[in-house]
């Protein structure tokens, strides 16, 4: 874990580098906690006997937002919270259900130093490596936090 | 292609305007979101921690406008409710009931901050149809677009749900 958070993310943003996993055990109280920030009432994420029988799902569904802020998340816990997204899409392929052991990650794809971005896959999947929802998204970091801007250059 | 799913009604509905919405953020709207997402970072909870880091005030995670679209929907009386709890609003009035997440695009302007008012702009961009391998599909696309109170943009974003 060294290295990590504003302080420490020091070194260059790299094409193929790893975003850490983030594991995530997703049950009740994580759904309870999304929903009420929200103001979100769809039964799906609370009534489970609607949501097994009427919806025909496995369990309770965790929410497409929270995996979609997940994602974001496992980056800016890696790099700190001046690593701003700058955009993402992403779609849901399967279900994730509570209860379901889940984990978030993702691949540097490209990076822009002029612009000082770079961008990423990004997904979340069961550990049976069924992904759930997964998208790619673009960051912008502050320079001294890695993508050397040309601007920089220039004054300097 | 021939329409089978979308109605008049449905068209109806998707040309209808929504009212624009106004949200001023709070230090706990942002420390229960950031809660929520596990976005456990001091900035987002302390505000000393955010002045420290050179913020005006706390700072939202990325994706807090989301909390505001869904206030501007669901912050509303008991009967404008769905039995499945959805907002009646947000809900088109198509045959098929079944619905589905489906993607989400987004592009992000200035951050977000403990203090500001957010504006919401909210319309249907779009409603098409697509059969796929299970039958005929709706795609109903909503923009929801925010600025701050200096009509800076905060964030766009394109959400399509489909229907089945």
């Amino acid at each position: 874990m060294s290295g990590q958070g504003p302080a420490g993310a020091a070194s260059a943003v790299c094409v193929g580098d790893q975003i850490p996993v983030q594991q995530l055990n997703p049950d009740e109280i994580d759904l309870f906690m999304f929903s009420a920030a929200s103001w979100l009432i769809h039964r799906v994420h609370y009534d489970e006997p609607f949501t097994t029988g009427h919806d025909g799902h496995n369990a309770l569904l965790v929410h497409g937002p929270l995996q979609g802020s997940w994602m974001m998340q496992a980056v800016q816990s890696w790099l700190g919270h001046r690593a701003r997204p700058t955009a993402i899409s992403y779609r849901h392929f399967a279900p994730a259900y509570a209860g379901d052991s889940l984990e978030c990650g993702g691949t540097v794809t490209s990076v822009h130093a002029e612009a000082g971005t770079f961008e990423a896959e990004l997904w979340v999947r069961r550990t049976d490596g069924t992904v759930t929802t997964s998208g790619t998204a673009t960051f912008e970091l502050p320079a001294q936090q890695g993508v050397e801007r040309q601007a920089d250059h220039e004054v300097g | 292609m021939e329409s089978t799913l979308i109605t008049d009604e449905a068209r109806r509905w998707a040309a209808e305007p929504f009212a624009d919405s106004h949200f001023a953020v709070g230090r706990n709207d942002i420390r229960r979101f950031a809660h929520a997402v596990g976005a456990l970072d001091p900035v987002h909870l302390d505000v000393d921690a955010a002045v420290e880091a050179g913020y005006p005030d706390l700072l939202a995670p990325p994706y807090f406008p989301y909390v505001v679209r869904m206030h501007a929907s669901n912050l509303t009386g008991r009967q404008n409710l769905l039995a499945d709890g959805s907002a009646a609003e947000d809900v088109p009035p198509l045959q098929t009931r079944r619905a589905m997440a489906g993607s989400t695009e987004i592009t992000f302007g200035v951050a977000v901050f403990a203090g500001d008012t957010l504006t919401l702009r909210k319309r249907i961009a779009e409603i098409y149809e697509k059969v796929g391998r299970s039958g005929p599909m709706v795609f109903v696309k909503t923009e929801f677009s925010f600025t701050n109170q200096r009509d800076e943009p905060v964030m766009r974003e394109h959400f399509t749900r489909i229907y089945r």
